[in-house]
């Protein structure tokens, strides 16, 4: 059978009876030049807009291994896009991470203390949050910096998407080498300290640099959660029902400064 | 035939990375690819995607080509695949959607690959739902399940209708027939 | 097709007695220019200011006297300059990046940053700025395996994302092969019809090639500000080097 081109056409717009309809489709499967034929008929710009995007499909590159886990754990994709580009963000995190891990390791071998060998885990676990909100915006590491700070996304804005794209991950290792240490109830009970701490950190931002905070924060938070337990018979005593308290109530107090500075927020992060 | 082996001459070059050669194939095949897609889905948008997706599995699985056969044919089966996924990853259809959706898609049928005299009229004369999903499961080879997907429809159905038609056009060709594909 | 069919206005720029001191001596002076669209090229040996003027229009510093506003917004204001960002596209000198970032996602890193865009249509768009600049086929590589010439090339293409109705490029034609640097050219006079670009060269000739207005720098002294035609002719119309000589020895 010949097929003509007014057939063609009509075969394309779905407007050719079913028999020759029938016969177009069978003579597809091994007629080259009726393909050709047809192909013709097909609209050259959409043709050429596939190609094009054929092209970008093989050449954009896959998310980082991090931007994959992150978009897994609920992350907004553009907070793992922002996260994921920034490799200085993926090396504090492998130290905090590796650090953590190998230490509840250590800790976890030592069973002859009972709940008094938790203290470490409950020491450090909050400071690998702070560690999250430290790395996710600094100068002095971001070699982008200059680029970052002319766009209308600089600020606080940049600093909140990349607490939310590092924390969540924060929070699942503290959680998961809290189970590792079979630690129960205390697994959790590092999570309000990590609060107080975090936003303790981004209050103080509004007049230091981020990384400077994070020190202070740290530093302050070891040295007198490890004086009260020094003082007390009971080492974990700060993170017994009054000492989380203490941490609600500093972590409300430190999220009223931040609601209150946080137009110097936006300022202060571009130092 | 020369068109074929210089098809999978550049099949052979695909395979190893050269773009030139993914673009001479997609001049020689995307055209008729493109039309066809599109009338077995009646949305352009959809068969472009296909399309596109069609190509991207040529670059990155073209080493898995047998290197006999027809190289149209061998698109054919994976585009036709490629608007099954498109549509699988569709959001679910509004109601707007369903009701735009019976035009175009009464246009849609596929005929079979061996049809010709009294088995292309008694197909011709199928009830177009029939006729449709006799074409697709016999034509494009898809499962029942691809089948329901392409058309939105439960796979119960899919399977109902397979069996009418087939009954039907058992009577209507008497058991000589061989339509009946398995 | 995607957001460069719409029509934008670009945005108006003023420098009024624009001055740039570093310790404690002027090396940028009086600098005036009204221009709304087109290409600003400005023109000036290194440590006269050049990327100083460029930065304060860049929103990144304050360190600029005078007055410069951007469609009637003041860049050097922490209070407006969030607003200039928004329609601003900044490339600037030897732009940084981590090395082992891949072209696509430097691209895709600073149109997230830039642009409020679902992943979509942000992605489409990275495409668009990709292509434009013709990177592509480079898209999947390292920024560390590309040479100095592909790296600028994704530093423009970084700044026509959006696309921007001002736009800050220092020293975009640098270290650029002849074709390339004709394609980035060619790239940033387009983006000039909507846009209004200011851009720092040393390269003379080709930066009054396509250029719709001419700053030349000179250490201290009032600037000399026209159209590249003008500055050919203070060279007594040879070559717009002549014209920048001429002007930069007079002390115009």
């Amino acid at each position: 059978m010949t097929v003509s081109d007014l057939q063609l056409a009509a075969y394309r717009d779905g407007r050719l009876d079913p028999v020759s309809d029938a016969a177009v489709e069978e003579l597809l499967m091994v007629d080259q030049t009726l393909r050709k034929r047809l192909g013709a008929l097909a609209p050259p710009n959409r043709l050429d807009s596939v190609w094009l995007e054929v092209g970008h499909a093989i050449d954009q590159p896959a998310p980082g291994w991090l931007e994959r886990v992150a978009g897994r754990l609920g992350v907004p994709e553009p907070a793992a896009r922002l996260a994921g580009a920034t490799p200085t963000l993926t090396r504090a995190w492998l130290y905090g991470i590796g650090g953590l891990v190998l230490l509840s390791l250590i800790l976890s071998a030592d069973t002859t203390q009972g709940d008094q060998r938790f203290l470490s885990y409950l020491l450090l676990a909050p400071l690998l949050v702070v560690l999250a909100v430290a790395a996710a915006y600094g100068r002095s590491t971001d070699p982008t910096h200059e680029i970052t700070i002319a766009a209308p996304l600089a600020g606080i804005r940049l600093l909140l998407w990349r607490v939310l794209a590092v924390a969540p991950t924060a929070m699942i290792m503290n959680l998961a080498v809290g189970f590792l240490l079979r630690a129960g109830r205390f697994s959790f009970a590092w999570i309000l300290p990590a609060l107080a701490c975090a936003l303790a950190t981004l209050a103080l931002t509004t007049t230091l640099s981020v990384r400077r905070s994070a020190s202070i924060v740290a530093a302050g938070y070891v040295v007198v959660v490890g004086m009260v337990a020094a003082g007390s018979a009971d080492n974990l005593v700060a993170f017994r029902a009054s000492g989380q308290l203490v941490f609600a109530v500093l972590a409300a107090v430190a999220g009223g400064l931040l609601v209150v500075f946080r137009g110097r927020l936006e300022e202060a992060v571009l130092r | 035939m020369s068109v074929a082996s210089s098809d999978a001459e550049l099949l052979r070059r695909i395979a190893t990375g050269d773009r030139n050669a993914l673009g001479n194939l997609y001049r020689e095949h995307s055209g008729w690819l493109m039309v066809r897609l599109q009338r077995r889905c009646g949305d352009p948008d959809l068969a472009d995607q296909a399309l596109q997706d069609t190509f991207v599995a040529v670059w990155k699985s073209a080493a898995s080509w047998r290197g006999d056969g027809d190289v149209g044919a061998w698109l054919w089966g994976i585009g036709v695949r490629r608007l099954v996924d498109v549509l699988r990853k569709q959001k679910p259809r509004t109601d707007e959607d369903q009701n735009a959706q019976p035009a175009p898609s009464a246009e849609q049928m596929a005929m079979d690959r061996r049809l010709s005299g009294p088995l292309a009229s008694a197909v011709a004369s199928l009830d177009p739902d029939l006729r449709e999903v006799f074409l697709l499961a016999n034509l494009d080879q898809l499962t029942t399940r691809e089948i329901s997907i392409l058309r939105g429809i439960p796979q119960g159905t899919v399977k109902t209708r397979l069996a009418r038609a087939r009954r039907t056009l058992k009577a209507e060709l008497g058991s000589a027939t061989q339509g009946d594909a398995a | 097709m995607t957001a460069t069919a719409v029509s934008v206005k670009p945005a108006s720029l003023l420098l009024e007695g624009v001055s740039v001191e570093r310790a404690g001596r002027v090396v940028l002076a009086n600098v005036s220019l009204r221009a709304r669209g087109g290409v600003i090229a400005v023109l000036g040996p290194n440590g006269s200011g050049k990327t100083t003027l460029l930065r304060a229009l860049a929103t990144v510093t304050s360190q600029a006297a005078g007055l410069i506003r951007v469609d009637g917004l003041d860049p050097t204001d922490p209070s407006q300059r969030l607003q200039v960002r928004s329609f601003l596209g900044y490339g600037p000198q030897a732009m940084r990046f981590h090395p082992r970032t891949k072209v696509f996602d430097a691209v895709d890193y600073v149109a997230t940053l830039r642009l409020d865009l679902p992943t979509a249509p942000r992605q489409r768009e990275t495409w668009r700025v990709i292509d434009v600049l013709d990177l592509g086929r480079l898209a999947g590589n390292r920024l560390s395996s590309l040479s100095e010439g592909n790296r600028q090339r994704v530093t423009i293409a970084q700044g026509l994302l959006g696309p921007p109705r001002f736009a800050v490029f220092d020293e975009p034609l640098v270290s650029l092969d002849p074709e390339i640097r004709l394609r980035c050219q060619n790239a940033l006079g387009d983006l000039g019809r909507r846009c209004t670009i200011v851009m720092a060269s040393h390269l003379v000739n080709e930066a009054a090639s396509f250029a719709d207005q001419v700053i030349v720098l000179g250490q201290g002294q009032p600037a000399f500000v026209g159209t590249p035609a003008q500055l050919i002719a203070e060279g007594g119309g040879q070559t717009a080097t002549h014209g920048y000589l001429a002007v930069r020895g007079a002390g115009h």
